[in-house]
């Protein structure tokens, strides 16, 4: 284990990384492209709010609270998904130093982390395979 | 090629934002459906700029995981 700390922690960090990459002022990643999707939907229902007659602006107002609490829940999915992933990584090193006592959970951890982000990445390339 | 892309995701979501505070400060129903228009097309931008770069760092990831099946001891 500590002989595979070092990659490991690269690995972990890396994917974090993909998640959102912060550089001084600079973001970008998942997260950045999520998050302006997500706004660019908040301004059109904004605007289609602004144009809709006062007696069905409830309905519009209600579909842009929706969304809201969307776009909320998949940055919050994100971000937890990226503290894990840094988490682990020193919860890795922890384990490879016998600093910590449960070895199991923290491999059994960083599985279902890995196996989230395959997910992102299955459903990435899907997503781009239409695209294209 | 991770930087270049990096600066130009990072480039359009602040481009993204002006448009949005510009269409805040205008009542032009005209110019309006342009900036809403425009965002539209910016944010497309950022979905491509962030599937290619998901793509560079999935690639690097890969080799990442490489070494770690490497390092690990048999």
């Amino acid at each position: 284990m500590l002989q595979t700390d070092a990659a490991v922690h690269e690995v972990l960090n890396h994917m974090a990384e993909m998640l959102l990459l912060e550089k001084g002022d600079v973001r970008a990643g998942v997260m950045v492209t999520i998050e302006t999707t997500w706004e660019n939907r908040l301004v059109e229902i904004g605007e289609e709010y602004r144009k809709t007659a006062d007696d069905k602006k409830a309905s519009v107002l209600s579909r842009y609270v929706d969304t809201v609490s969307q776009k909320h829940d998949a940055l919050a999915g994100i971000r937890s998904l990226r503290q894990t992933l840094l988490d682990l990584a020193s919860a890795h090193t922890a384990a490879a130093q016998e600093r910590s006592a449960d070895v199991r959970a923290v491999i059994a951890v960083v599985r279902d982390a890995i196996s989230q982000m395959k997910e992102l990445l299955a459903e990435a390339r899907a997503a781009r395979a239409a695209h294209q | 090629m991770n930087d270049a892309l990096v600066s130009l995701q990072d480039l359009l979501v602040r481009q993204h934002r002006r448009l949005r505070d510009s269409l805040e400060a205008t009542k032009n129903e005209g110019v309006r459906s342009a900036l809403i228009r425009e965002m539209g097309e910016i944010t497309h931008r950022v979905q491509l700029v962030g599937g290619l770069l998901f793509a560079a760092q999935a690639n690097q990831l890969d080799a990442k995981v490489a070494a770690c099946d490497r390092e690990r001891p048999s």
